[in-house]
């Protein structure tokens, strides 16, 4: 139980570059992830109360986040099912040289993408946030093995999308 | 003995006690083909990290610090939200680049005198006048001034206690505070050791350390003052409207 005074009120600034980057991980783009971020702070705001001093606010915020992004996910996947039709070809035509420059400037961000929201959540929250698999596994609300499981087949993706030439023996 | 990808995996993330890493080192040294997947593994953390890492040095957008303090924001004492930055950066529009890099200069020579206490009008920073803890000649003569201060010393933010009083944050030295005008002289409200001396402008805030900060929002009442309210106010002698 926790009430918002100014101290707490300056933790959670203090953790926003952090929330930031782990939205960044998540999303696609910087004003996605902004929006994300957003989201999280007003239902952490909302249930304040929840949090109980004395444990780990950053994990709190974090699995916030995580709980918004795949309301998120679910609302894009049912909307995207419904105009999937009229989007389809929308990008296609561009291949411009800048647009391929771009392209491989963003191939971070497009492997990243070709993720199963539930590894690159484990990818996200180990390799970019650098959380223990303990802390990891409490955010998504997983046992470890599964939370090691999904990083080990997310890195293994990354790496197939990110080094296509190489080998990545299993 | 082999070591399976799970291991190798919590070996690069760091998971593995002593003795598990000590196997998994041996190991490395070796197998060619582990140290192969080694390397893979480490690189892809490389590579995350250089992608998502910039992300914690981007200015925080300002709508999403405002949401952390919207009571504030909404009430008269409002801007108390995310003072330094919001502030500085007003003052900064109102003043003259140069001047801010005459402060920044200033703090990175850092010359001035420590803390000790000195007696009136010498060059100490902080004196006792009549039993109260008061700025030395130069800080008092910087907090006269308007704008961000001179030399050694930084002032960063202007502003107004409930009582209609004004009241300044500076840096001085290794030393952070408040001062406040109490019956025609600056009166030292808090003094603090200043966060460690940066080299950028854009830093030179956050040499106010959190208990000049915490303290100044609770004092605050509505905004900081502007460069033109700075300059009216020193016009008339800091007296309260």
């Amino acid at each position: 139980m926790s009430a918002r005074t100014p101290r707490l009120e300056n933790e959670i600034i203090a953790l926003l570059p952090r929330l930031r980057r782990f939205a960044r991980s998540l999303t696609r783009d910087a004003a996605d992830a902004d929006d994300l971020v957003q989201m999280t702070l007003e239902r952490a705001l909302a249930r304040l109360d929840q949090w109980k001093d004395g444990t780990r606010l950053d994990s709190w915020m974090y699995r916030i986040m995580k709980n918004a992004w795949i309301d998120e996910v679910r609302f894009r996947q049912r909307r995207d099912a419904r105009f999937a039709p009229e989007d389809a070809g929308a990008h296609i035509g561009r291949e411009d040289p800048e647009f391929e420059r771009r392209v491989r400037a963003m191939s971070v961000d497009r492997a990243m993408e070709t993720l199963p929201e539930e590894q690159r959540l484990a990818v996200a929250l180990v390799l970019v946030e650098g959380l223990s698999y303990k802390e990891a596994a409490a955010v998504m609300d997983v046992p470890i093995g599964t939370l090691t499981s999904r990083l080990a087949r997310g890195r293994t993706a990354l790496e197939a999308v990110l080094n296509p030439g190489k080998e990545t023996p299993q | 003995m082999t070591i399976e990808e799970d291991m190798l995996m919590a070996y690069v993330d760091g998971e593995l006690d002593a003795a598990a890493a000590a196997r998994v080192e041996t190991a490395l040294a070796n197998d060619p083909e582990l140290k192969a997947r080694f390397d893979a593994m480490q690189a892809l953390r490389g590579t995350l990290s250089e992608h998502y890492d910039p992300v914690l040095d981007e200015p925080v957008p300002a709508r999403l610090e405002a949401l952390i303090r919207p009571a504030r924001a909404a009430r008269p004492r409002a801007t108390a939200a995310n003072p330094v930055s919001q502030w500085l950066d007003r003052l900064r529009q109102g003043w003259q680049a140069p001047q801010w890099a005459a402060v920044a200069a200033a703090l990175v020579l850092g010359v001035l005198a420590g803390t000790q206490l000195g007696i009136p009008g010498d060059r100490s920073i902080l004196t006792v006048e009549n039993g109260r803890l008061a700025p030395g000649g130069p800080l008092a003569a910087a907090l006269d001034r308007p704008g961000p201060g001179r030399g050694d010393i930084a002032v960063q933010v202007s502003f107004r206690r409930a009582d209609g009083r004004y009241c300044r944050t500076f840096t001085a030295s290794d030393t952070a505070g408040i001062a406040c005008r109490d019956a025609g002289a600056w009166q030292i409200e808090l003094a603090a050791p200043a966060a460690g001396q940066e080299t950028e402008i854009r830093t030179a805030g956050s040499a106010l350390p959190p208990a000049v900060l915490e303290h100044m929002d609770v004092l605050i009442e509505g905004d900081a003052l502007s460069a033109e309210e700075e300059i009216s106010a020193a016009e008339r002698g800091w007296r309260p409207e």
